[in-house]
């Protein structure tokens, strides 16, 4: 972690306004009745310090991990964990790993992202969404070999959701490793 | 009305809040500007000199996307150009339903509910579009800066960064800010804790956001290759 506690602390449920009560106990899928031992992601519970920007906030990364993202949950999550680990973000990579799993990352395929494109054992297309990630860290801008690598199989609407999902997780990684945000329980780190 | 409708009318009373503000800049110093000439993108301005994905058609539009995208759909005549959609606008509406979510966080970085006042906001976008050599992004938000304040020597001087001489120290730990999440996506301690001499934590917060959101804008205008719209100056 690059801060081994927050600069801004995720909301005490003690702190809760009544709608937050009901959206945030509602996340972790549990009883929102008080009292009932209930644990919220640091995550939303430090973007809930700023509650205008997180429901915007949560309307667009709602696209990302959401539907309407065209990509493929598989590919979209070899995006997220590339750029996550290109930042150092390591709440975003502990996070991140649980979803790729679930997706149908192996552990080996995990542990390779953090060494790149050219580690063998990746498809080409899988390289590629890798070296996208890289040129949009280095440069903010995807080069055309990589660009025209994707565009041999991707539409223009994955083409576009490639750089909106590394684009938004670097955001994130921006603001956990700013914020401070801790690993929530039980979840590993790099 | 929508979020993002109001949004894009912020934006356009904004363009066209006076005469002035199209201009070039009138007697623009100075030294920043000679030193900024020097450092400029060997490579050339736009990081494209053609889209990859180019805008929608104003006949391909939906008749909702044109009543939003097109406010000057008769061709109003704004500084000498014939206004019509934003290049950005009509790239992001090849991908309608991401829009749609984009821009009601987009509207809240740039709107009346961030934090930040309109001239810092401005001092980070347009330091985050100078490091990552978005052109398309410079150009508006230029536009936009003046119009909330910031001179034509500040904005020069943007391009130089915080250790230029001339800043406000604050205006100075802004820059700083923008630098560390470009070159680490993490703020340090020392400019962390100058910010939080006067921001609250809302505004801290909002400083991470309108960088990363910024940053995020700048890989895709230049990844997409969006133009600049006509009459708008770059770098």
């Amino acid at each position: 972690m690059k801060l081994s506690k927050p600069r801004i602390k995720p909301l005490d449920e003690s702190e809760w306004t009544p709608e937050q009560a009901r959206t945030l106990g509602r996340l972790k899928g549990g009883s929102t009745e008080f009292g009932a031992k209930m644990h919220v992601y640091n995550v939303l519970g430090t973007l809930s310090r700023h509650p205008e920007a997180n429901k915007k906030f949560g309307v667009w990364a709602g696209h990302i991990m959401g539907e309407t993202n065209t990509l493929p949950p598989r590919e979209r999550e070899i995006l997220i964990l590339r750029i996550g680990w290109l930042c150092q973000a390591e709440y975003e990579w502990g996070q991140h790993v649980v979803f790729g799993r679930a997706v149908g990352l192996t552990d080996e395929e995990i542990a390779r992202i953090k060494i790149g494109a050219d580690e063998p054992g990746w498809s080409e297309h899988d390289a590629a969404l890798i070296r996208a990630t890289d040129d949009l860290h280095k440069d903010a801008c995807i080069s055309d070999a990589v660009w025209n690598g994707l565009a041999k199989t991707y539409s223009t609407h994955q083409l576009m959701d490639v750089v909106f999902t590394v684009g938004q997780y670097n955001l994130v990684s921006m603001a956990l490793n700013s914020f401070g945000v801790q690993l929530d329980e039980g979840v590993k780190g790099f | 009305m929508t979020n993002h409708f109001i949004g894009s009318l912020a934006v356009l009373a904004l363009l066209l809040a006076g005469p002035t503000l199209a201009q070039s800049p009138a007697g623009a110093s100075s030294e920043a500007t000679a030193a900024v000439q020097a450092s400029k993108n060997p490579q050339g301005r736009m990081r494209l000199s053609a889209p990859r994905i180019a805008p929608l058609a104003l006949d391909k539009m939906t008749p909702d996307q044109a009543k939003e995208l097109v406010p000057f759909k008769d061709g109003a005549d704004f500084a000498g150009t014939k206004l019509k959609a934003y290049n950005v606008m009509a790239t992001l509406a090849q991908h309608e339903e991401a829009r749609q979510k984009f821009n009601v966080w987009a509207n809240y970085v740039l709107g009346a509910s961030s934090t930040l006042t309109p001239r810092e906001r401005e001092i980070l976008i347009l330091r985050i579009g100078w490091l990552c050599q978005a052109e398309y992004e410079w150009a508006q938000h230029t536009v936009i800066g003046r119009a909330v304040g910031l001179n034509d020597d500040e904005i020069a001087r943007i391009k130089l960064g915080p250790d230029a001489p001339g800043w406000d120290p604050f205006d100075a730990t802004l820059l700083r800010a923008a630098d560390e999440l470009h070159a680490d996506a993490f703020v340090s301690d020392a400019t962390w804790n100058a910010l939080a001499k006067r921001y609250n934590t809302q505004q801290l917060m909002d400083v991470v956001f309108t960088v990363g959101q910024y940053n995020l804008v700048s890989m895709a205008l230049n990844s997409f290759g969006v133009q600049r719209d006509e009459g708008v100056d770059g770098f």
